[in-house]
């Protein structure tokens, strides 16, 4: 897609429709993550997929007349995301990978409908962090911080980048279990 | 060994590596056929409707890592399009990889300085669409904005987090104490009317305070209950620490004087309820191993002198049998329980043995005295008297059979003459189905644990343990049955051991089949050499390699109603990886571990089924540590404490107080043919297990509890086990709480109402606790839990109602009472204490006074501590 039909859209029209209100700014803050993390499942890259945040955060910011109160506003603001995706697809289709359409259309939905699920398993994550050993904790909070990626560290820490793999797979997978289970216990009440 | 389903795919070469990693094996996967695997085909991983689960973990670790090829994203493509499993999985591990760059990408700023950031950079994005326009590019990307929403964009988690971490936690511990409260208030109107309980109580507070607790030295009561505590109300915070299953004699059982209740007590639940939680986060993030105490390198149990010779024992059996049977001189045991024997005079005379027990039984037994006698003599202690019939015939029944002796067989045994009466009451629980269930259900607890698991099948389990108790088979067959099992979970219920441990790569399968059959404690070692015993990282791992091979397969199922593949069963299956595991050592390096047991390397190809391979050497090594893990826990299941202070830590670091009585009875045990019965017959039969509870007159430094080894010089008091607790409230209302007269048909209503009470450390080691060990809850759900309030209705139907309904007098009634609640007749001062408060009642005149009465009365029975412990 071209970039004119987009700046159209984008044009700033801050000064007819006044200042959101503050429920808006709220409801727009809130969202940030799990638009973030809907759109990571789609472009599951987060550096491409907070670029795309960007461009739907100015999208909701300029349709932000347009936005019933009382309605969903994540829902509202995960289908404008889903646009962006789009078109950063159309965009990148050459030098990227992605998934073909008929998947990331499958992915989207369910991603959408389970946002609960989805909501929950984030919530129960911090208190599996807080349980890893402090090691561990350490090595993935170097991983994800800004800059940190496997070569990263390996350098930093002298340690063989497969030895740094093999560790940051075994630590997500027991948070990922650490979740499951976490989720299972709250279900048997 | 190969499983059967893998013809396809027989001449591929097999996954060299155990995890992850940009390797062969994940780029021979993405070679294969979706749509075979989609019917069915098993054989890595646990499978969904024919998908390889960790084949997708490994591509979706590539995938985080930014490290799939377009052929890998092909593969990837593939399996999310074949299996809705498959995205969920997917989902949820690109949200946690999402969530985690998300949260921890920069610091935390102010709330309300990152909205405010959050909005300005918007607003001045909108304001200089410059950046937009060259978006294009990604290298031109504005990247200063990136930090400023990155700020936001982990505030609003934090806010998230906040709101979900801690105070959700404490919502609904608050809920529960909130409750706890309600019946608390519903209970005190009731307790007005039952001060007339409290002078029974004070009766039975008597006798128990002689039997259980000394007051002991550091075991002080918060300032704000002590001025309502008896000596034996030992209501300590420390009581509802985790740990208590590690201590089966501890004696805390709380609130046993319902009436005293004050205001006070009611504070000490919630705080009470809240140092449990704090100790149970404490306790799963701390080092198993800090606990442990560092004592020097003696000798240990392995270097026991091998008798290794099986044909001698028959040999020795037969020239055994010439000597004589009746070796230890029968005595009137009413004599005995009513001389209180001096404290010189403590050859306490072995019940003479039933027929069943053969001369070499004797001489074991005879030798467990010997041991248990010179260690007596050797600290200067002098046993206490011998448990009284009743007494001993309620920890009998307590130990074998898992409840209380019903009225009839109190009475019968009280009544029996015959000297030889206990080792023949002995062989008759033994042979009781009772006997089995209660096995089962104290291995199964062991083996899969309490709460409920979707894959894992308890009641076929409790099953193939019951059947196996019945008839009684070689522990060391049951053992191998277990750690070699393969199938489905519902047709070898043998299978779920494993399948309930093989998550979090077969971590928990090592620690648990280690500790639980060969009493070593190889956990800590998953991560660093242990500091105090031998146990090295490379032990765990190579332990752990043999569990390598072992898969939980969904077997799938067409279901032609529905037109779907749905999940047909469980199946603990084989695959045929061969190599070592890989492991990381403190300093970051990695290292490989080979399946090695002791010394004993093991041929690590495929076709050894390395499972088989370690049940063999478990099983058929004497130096494996089977016999001895196994006579520890049976010497603590009865006698409350085993010879080392945690009943599975055995080795050079916690050497046993009796390493010669552990020896041989293992060593007896072995050549019994791991006979389980005849140990307990053993155990039964020892002087030890005929003594009080009581402390004597010359033995109250025997205190396990202070730290003091332990010489057995009396019975340690255990609390009740909840499925004890809960089968014997059923014994004691004549099976009116199981909805029908036996308990079999209990065992479903009991593990519904155990739940409750299971808490899940969702540690790696699958780690559970029960709040009912004598802790706060136990206490305030004997007084108000429903149960009780059922035991103790008197309405049609009901056994309070019969009793009251039939023939007889007070006294006769009362003394039903206490022996269905306490397996034994009341004491001269009890029964006048209770016809005092009758009387008082009756004075009122009101219909139901006397009914509310005897209700008071048995609710008094079954909140004493002497109903509540296994004394």
């Amino acid at each position: 897609m071209s970039t004119k039909g987009k700046s159209a859209e984008a044009q700033p029209d801050v000064s007819l429709n006044g200042p959101p209100s503050a429920e808006f700014v709220q409801n727009f803050t809130r969202a940030q993550r799990p638009v973030f993390l809907y759109i990571l499942s789609l472009i599951p890259r987060p550096v491409e997929a907070e670029e795309i945040l960007q461009e739907t955060n100015l999208i909701i910011w300029t349709k932000a007349n347009q936005f019933q109160p009382g309605t969903n506003f994540r829902a509202w603001a995960c289908q404008i995301a889903y646009f962006e995706v789009m078109k950063y697809r159309s965009r990148k289709h050459r030098d990227k990978l992605h998934f073909n359409p008929e998947l990331l259309e499958l992915v989207a939905s369910e991603s959408l409908q389970q946002s609960e699920l989805l909501d929950q398993r984030r919530q129960a994550l911090a208190e599996c962090l807080a349980k890893l050993r402090e090691q561990d904790r350490a090595l993935i909070q170097t991983r994800y911080s800004p800059e940190g990626d496997g070569l990263g560290i390996s350098d930093k820490l002298g340690r063989p980048i497969n030895s740094i793999y093999q560790s940051l797979s075994r630590i997500r997978k027991s948070l990922l279990e650490c979740i499951n289970r976490r989720l299972a216990a709250e279900a048997r009440g | 060994m190969n499983s059967p389903s893998t013809g396809p795919f027989e001449n591929q070469s097999p996954h060299p590596k155990v995890s992850g990693g940009r390797d062969a094996g994940v780029r021979d996967a993405t070679l294969r056929d979706a749509n075979v695997r989609d019917h069915g085909i098993h054989d890595h991983g646990v499978h969904d409707h024919g998908f390889d689960s960790k084949e997708l973990g490994d591509l979706l670790e590539l995938l985080c890592e930014e490290r799939l090829t377009s052929q890998d994203l092909q593969r990837l493509e593939q399996i999310l399009h074949g299996s809705a499993t498959a995205r969920a999985h997917y989902l949820a591990y690109i949200d946690l990889h999402g969530a985690l760059y998300w949260d921890m990408a920069v610091a935390v700023p102010e709330e309300e300085d990152a909205v405010a950031a959050l909005v300005d950079s918007t607003i001045l994005r909108l304001a200089h669409p410059g950046p937009l326009q060259t978006r294009d590019a990604a290298e031109t990307f504005d990247r200063p904005f990136t930090p400023i929403f990155d700020t936001t964009l982990v505030n609003a988690a934090l806010v998230d987090a906040s709101l979900t971490g801690p105070e959700a936690a404490t919502g609904q511990a608050g809920g529960k104490i909130g409750l706890a409260r309600k019946s608390q208030r519903r209970r005190w109107v009731r307790q007005a009317g039952m001060g007339v309980a409290a002078c029974l109580i004070l009766g039975l507070g008597v006798w128990i305070g002689n039997q259980t607790a000394r007051p002991r030295i550091g075991m002080s009561a918060t300032p704000a209950e002590s001025p309502q505590l008896n000596t034996q109300n030992s209501t300590h915070p420390d009581s509802t620490a985790p740990e208590s299953a590690a201590n089966p004699d501890r004696t805390a059982v709380a609130g046993v004087g319902g009436p005293r209740f004050s205001p006070d007590d009611v504070q000490l639940g919630p705080t009470g309820i809240a140092t449990a939680s704090e100790s149970v986060a404490s306790q799963s993030i701390a080092d198993s191993s800090s606990d442990r105490e560092g004592s020097g390198d003696r000798e240990g149990s392995g270097d026991r002198e091998g008798s290794g010779d099986r044909e001698g024992t028959n040999a020795a059996k037969a020239s055994n049998a010439g000597s004589d049977e009746k070796a230890a001189g029968p005595t009137s045991t009413a004599a005995v329980a009513s001389s209180g024997q001096s404290s010189s005079d403590h050859t306490l005379t072995n019940p003479s043995l039933a027929g069943t027990a053969s001369a070499s039984s004797t001489k074991i037994i005879a030798f467990v005295n010997h041991e248990l006698k010179a260690t007596w003599d050797r600290s200067e202690i002098s046993p206490s008297a011998k448990a009284d019939d009743a007494e001993w015939l309620r920890r009998l029944h307590l130990d074998l059979l898992g409840h209380i002796p019903a009225v009839s067989d109190v009475e019968k045994f009280i009544a029996n003459r015959s000297t030889t009466k206990r080792s023949v009451e002995i062989d008759r629980l033994l042979d009781s189905p009772a006997f089995a269930r209660n096995f089962a259900a104290i291995w199964t607890n062991l083996l899969v644990g309490r709460l409920p698991r979707e894959e894992v099948n308890r009641q076929a389990l409790a099953t193939f343990l019951r059947q196996s108790f019945g008839r009684n088979r070689p522990w060391h067959e049951i053992v191998f049955d277990l750690v070699a099992a393969e199938g489905r979970t519902d047709q070898n219920g043998a299978a779920n051991f494993l399948v309930a441990h093989l998550n979090g790569g077969a971590i928990p399968a090592t620690g648990i089949t280690s500790r639980l059959f060969l009493g070593a404690h190889l956990q800590c070692a998953q991560c660093h050499n242990h500091p105090f015993s031998d146990s090295k990282q490379e032990q765990f791992w190579a332990f752990n390699s043999f569990f390598q091979q072992a898969v939980v397969v969904r077997v799938p199922k067409y279901d032609a109603k529905t037109g779907r593949m749905v999940v047909a069963g469980i199946e603990l299956a084989t695959k045929d990886i061969d190599g070592p595991v890989y492991y990381e050592t403190r300093s970051g390096l990695m290292k490989v571990a080979y399946p090695a047991f002791g010394t004993t390397k093991v041929d690590t190809s495929q076709v050894t089924s390395r499972r088989r391979e370690l049940a063999r050497l478990m099983t058929e090594r004497e130096d494996s540590g089977l016999a001895p893990a196994f006579i520890n826990r049976m010497w603590a299941h009865f006698h409350g404490r085993g010879f080392t202070a945690v009943v599975d830590d055995m080795g050079p670091h916690a050497p046993p107080s009796h390493p010669q009585l552990l020896d041989r009875l293992s060593e007896e045990f072995v050549h019994s043919g791991y006979d389980i019965k005849q140990l307990i017959r053993w155990i039964c039969n020892s002087d030890s297990y005929q003594l009080t509870s009581k402390f004597g007159e010359n033995n109250d430094k025997d205190d396990p509890e202070t730290g003091e080894p332990p010489v057995f010089s009396h019975m340690y008091v255990k609390p009740m086990s909840p499925e004890q607790m809960y089968d014997s409230l059923v014994v004691a209302t004549q099976g009116q709480l199981a909805g029908g007269p036996t308990l079999d048909q209990s065992d479903r209503t009991r593990d519904e109402w155990l739940k409750q009470f299971i808490v899940s450390f969702e540690t790696e080691e699958n780690d559970e606790v029960s709040t009912l060990n004598g802790s706060i809850t136990q206490s305030l759900l004997m007084m108000n839990g429903d149960l009780i309030q059922k035991a103790t209705e008197v309405q049609a139907g009901t056994w309070l109602h019969k009793l009251l309904a039939a023939k007889g007098n007070d006294t006769e009634r009362i003394q039903a009472l206490f022996t269905a609640a306490l397996s034994r007749p009341a004491t001269a001062r009890e029964l006048a204490g209770v016809r005092k408060i009758l009387k008082s009642n009756a004075n009122h005149n009101k219909p139901g006074a006397i009914e509310s009465a005897y209700q008071d009365i048995y609710w008094a029975l079954l909140n004493s501590n002497e109903f509540i412990l296994n004394h």
